[in-house]
């Protein structure tokens, strides 16, 4: 049993290697998760998959973007996304992860982030240079989801 | 996960501004009611043009996400980025606390503010916008602000 879950810890430590967090050295399972969200945001963000990505969030999560007031619950957070996704072309999204923090059954994580997008209506380019601060909540069954997440530009 | 004490309280749905949420707060537990007083000293400093005072409010490694700009890592960055700001005319400010959270060494109060500041000899403007708050306790029992990050509600 002791061996089974050395070998596991060891396997999530050489996953979270592999994802490539240099800055956060030396991560825990519950860090490890967490930055695969954040993994997974991008993936989702740049297939353009709305469903994927909003799997992300808690039910009651709760998003501050710019330039609207604080967009309370799933279902409102994903149709703002969705007016936001089908008004572009393409995009292209990285995460720089700054920290992640684990206190108890939430964690908050911090970073950077830059987008690149061609607008669907116009062709035009457009692009983003921001930094994010994100709350996630513990589930009942151990998984990790985004609770509270705001956004700012950098410019 | 026993340490751990969750404490989620919607205080005050942008209903009666500060002094409201002063009154909400008198039956919190004493790490939240700490972590609520440190905005509403805050906001009393911004209104005083007190920059001092309000600095002392932060972590030596507090870390500040403002909209326009790159992080302000570190007490002293926030200091250099921020205290210019201070004073330059009549400020009237506003914080409304909408959920406190206190989970072991680390808290976070999520909200909503507005302000008029009206500079001298000039007309007054208004901002409203919101904001989420990282809180740190430390070793002498008292909370300081860790990480903090706003935006506003307008384009």
């Amino acid at each position: 049993m002791k061996r089974g879950w050395l070998i596991a810890i060891f396997v999530v430590a050489m996953s979270g290697v592999a994802f490539g967090y240099p800055g956060l050295g030396k991560l825990s399972m519950d860090q490890t998760a967490i930055a695969r969200i954040f993994e997974a945001y991008v993936e989702a963000q740049n297939a353009q998959d709305l469903e994927s990505w909003i799997k992300l969030w808690d039910h009651d999560g709760v998003k501050l973007a710019p330039g609207v007031p604080t967009i309370y619950g799933r279902p409102a957070i994903y149709e703002r996304a969705m007016a936001s996704f089908a008004s572009t072309l393409s995009r292209k999204m990285t995460i720089e992860l700054h920290e992640v923090v684990v206190m108890g059954d939430y964690a908050f994580a911090d970073g950077t982030y830059t987008v690149t997008s061609i607008a669907k209506a116009t062709g035009a380019p457009g692009s983003t240079d921001a930094k994010f601060m994100t709350i996630l909540k513990k589930q009942s069954d151990g998984t990790w989801l985004i609770y509270r997440d705001t956004t700012s530009s950098n410019k | 996960m026993k340490k751990t004490m969750i404490i989620a309280i919607a205080l005050i749905i942008a209903v009666g501004g500060l002094a409201a949420a002063q009154g909400a707060v008198s039956d919190m537990n004493p790490d939240a009611k700490a972590m609520s007083d440190v905005l509403v000293r805050y906001a009393k400093y911004v209104e005083a043009g007190d920059a001092e005072s309000w600095i002392s409010l932060w972590d030596i490694d507090g870390v500040q996400l403002a909209p326009g700009a790159p992080m302000s890592v570190g007490k002293a960055a926030i200091w250099k980025n921020n205290k210019d700001g201070f004073g330059g005319g009549e400020m009237k400010f506003n914080i409304v606390q909408q959920e406190i959270v206190v989970s072991g060494w680390y808290g976070y109060i999520r909200g909503v503010y507005d302000y008029i500041f009206t500079p001298k000899g000039g007309a007054a403007m208004a901002f409203n916008g919101k904001y989420l708050t990282v809180f740190k306790k430390q070793f002498d029992g008292t909370w300081l602000i860790y990480r903090d990050t706003f935006n506003s509600d307008k384009p």
